[in-house]
């Protein structure tokens, strides 16, 4: 089916992982220090948390993506089994990181790696530690969701999202590498084979203009923030074009005749999608 | 993970229901169309353990406007694990029901929406009061005539409810009957468990019979019931929803997780054969919703 041969040039399940260790690795993140640190931006609603275990500095607080040669940082020396799970992939890592994604988390639709110099291909890796059925991600129209057990591959330079829904919180080791030869062993026989896949439904017009008026309804009523999360939200909902939850909050502030709000959307989209 | 909020002792002061108030509040109150917000204490009885009430004073031409929004505002701001419910058992009031997590804790807000300036606008003895925006000059004067509240009431009643809606209200009231059946009220788990039961019916009359509309109120045996058994009996997908309904209501009201687990179990078979599209689309809210309260 075209839809998901595109979808697994996105997103794949690389391999299952021995039980036992996984509940080793996840024990040590479940014991991690509480202050995870927060990044704040544009990118999500809050409720996104990161300690670094792969960076540049070897300071689990920095968490800038950048390219490096990741050294192992302090967290990841106090965390056994879990070092021992990264360094059994043979990866050159170029991050690595515990996220945790409270419940009603978003990160909106976006690109990554677009700040990126060096040549050489990137990758995301994700292994889910703590997850739930509402948990998923979004890229090319299709919702995705993460199952613990295995470990998955993403290609964040296309737009995509995730979230958690209705929680509990959700925990994942999140690492980004180099494409080399112990990346392609790794992910030799990866696929989408097996993994349920939930294709999004296009909206129709009626959809789209009732959502739109229920957010105008929203940001009348002075609820600016909760028409904005209302239509970020749709893209979970709906394989659209990119960048079409953007375009739908401008159409918002402009039926409101707020253009400061619609400009400053109108913007955001581009930072989002760095279509700049 | 801590033990859900109805294991708390009663009269702990709610913390976890407080909690979820002030969060609540700050999140509708945002509105200058919202007057007034009032906490509204529980009742004395240990029954509300869990359970947060939320009395909203809006401007009375726009309550309508505000009954349109709150349910997408409660689940976007505040983050309900399921979509709110229309509670018709409250006479005289339009009450939804939310079920917020809180600290890893499951709340069951209810949200009263009332016209600023009318006698039902008061808030009872006791409340605690997190907005008043006519204490802060901030609200111009109500006036009576903008009562929207018995037309809107009388709206709420002729609407058919669908069955996202009654498969929900199903679990919320699950929530409760475990609460009550765990603490030894057999009774009021007894009261709750046939308002379950109830919804969970009016979720396979609404899926499974063509046109059947609302069960009539004057309806003179069985309160809704009469038949039933015969009218399932009919069809091979309705003998199957009779028999997990059987089994749900032969088991009675849980009193234990594993019971608890049980009549999940068959709460989501029964719906799954009338309703599969619902189910499934519920999947992950009602996944969290199970995780909340250790039944995975
Ligand atoms: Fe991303």
């Amino acid at each position: 089916m075209k839809a998901l041969s595109v979808l697994s040039e996105q997103v794949g399940r690389i391999r299952a992982l021995d039980p036992y260790t996984l509940d080793l690795v996840g024990r040590e993140a479940l014991t991690v220090p509480e202050n995870l640190a927060t990044e704040y931006g544009e990118y999500q609603s809050g409720g996104w948390k990161t300690l670094s275990l792969y960076n540049d500095s070897g300071d689990p607080m920095d968490a800038t993506i950048r390219d490096c040669e990741a050294k192992e940082t302090t967290l990841l020396e106090r965390m056994p089994a879990t070092r021992e799970l990264l360094r059994s992939f043979g990866l050159r890592y170029m991050w690595a990181r515990i996220a945790r994604l409270q419940p009603n988390s978003f990160l909106w639709e976006h690109k990554d790696y677009h700040e990126l110099t060096d040549e050489r291909q990137h990758h995301r890796l994700h292994i889910p530690l703590v997850t739930n059925r509402s948990c998923a991600l979004v890229t090319g129209g299709a919702r995705v969701h993460m199952a613990h057990g295995h470990l998955w591959w993403l290609m964040p330079t296309h737009a995509h999202g995730a979230c958690n829904l209705t929680g509990p919180d959700r925990l994942h080791i999140i690492m980004d590498c180099y494409g080399d030869e112990a990346f392609e062993a790794l992910t030799a026989d990866m696929g989408l084979d097996g993994v349920p896949v939930d294709l999004l439904p296009e909206p129709s017009k009626k959809e789209l203009s009732e959502h739109l008026d229920l957010a105008v309804m929203l940001a009348g009523m002075g609820y600016h923030e909760a028409a904005e999360h209302s239509l970020l939200r749709l893209f979970y909902r709906y394989a659209m074009p990119d960048g079409t939850v953007y375009d739908l909050i401008v159409s918002t502030y402009q039926r409101l005749g707020d253009e400061e709000r619609a400009e400053a959307w109108a913007a955001k989209k581009n930072v989002m999608l760095c279509l700049d | 993970m801590t033990a859900t909020l109805v294991l708390d002792p009663p009269g702990a002061g709610h913390p976890t229901a407080l909690a979820c108030l002030d969060r609540v509040a700050a999140a509708l109150g945002t509105s200058p169309e919202v007057h007034a917000l009032h906490a509204v204490p529980p009742p004395a009885d240990p029954r509300h353990d869990g359970e947060a009430l939320l009395l909203v004073a809006v401007r009375g031409d726009r309550l309508g406007d505000f009954c349109s929004v709150l349910d997408t505002l409660v689940q976007s701001e505040v983050g309900a694990v399921l979509p709110g419910w229309r509670d018709r058992s409250v006479p005289d009031a339009l009450e939804s029901v939310h079920l917020v997590p809180q600290d890893d804790h499951l709340v069951r807000l209810r949200v009263r929406a009332v016209p600023a300036g009318t006698p039902a606008a008061e808030p009872p003895a006791g409340s605690r009061t997190l907005l008043d925006r006519a204490a802060e000059g901030g609200a111009p004067a109500d006036t009576p005539e903008d009562d929207l509240l018995p037309a809107l009431l009388a709206a709420e009643h002729r609407r058919d409810r669908d069955p996202a809606e009654l498969l929900t209200e199903t679990l919320v009231r699950l929530h409760t009957v475990h609460a009550d059946a765990r603490a030894g009220r057999s009774l009021e788990a007894y009261g709750g468990f046939t308002l379950l039961c109830t919804a969970l019916r009016e979720l396979l009359r609404a899926s499974l019979i063509a046109g059947a509309g609302p069960v009539p109120h004057a309806e003179p045996y069985a309160a809704g019931w009469a038949g039933f058994d015969a009218t399932l009996a009919l069809t091979p997908i309705g003998r199957r929803c009779r028999g997990e309904l059987h089994a749900l209501v032969a088991a009675g009201p849980p009193a234990d997780t594993p019971a608890l687990a049980h009549a999940v179990e068959l709460v989501l078979r029964t719906a799954g054969h009338a309703a599969p599209a619902v189910v499934a689309g519920l999947a992950g809210p009602v996944d969290s919703y199970r995780r909340y309260l250790h039944l995975d």
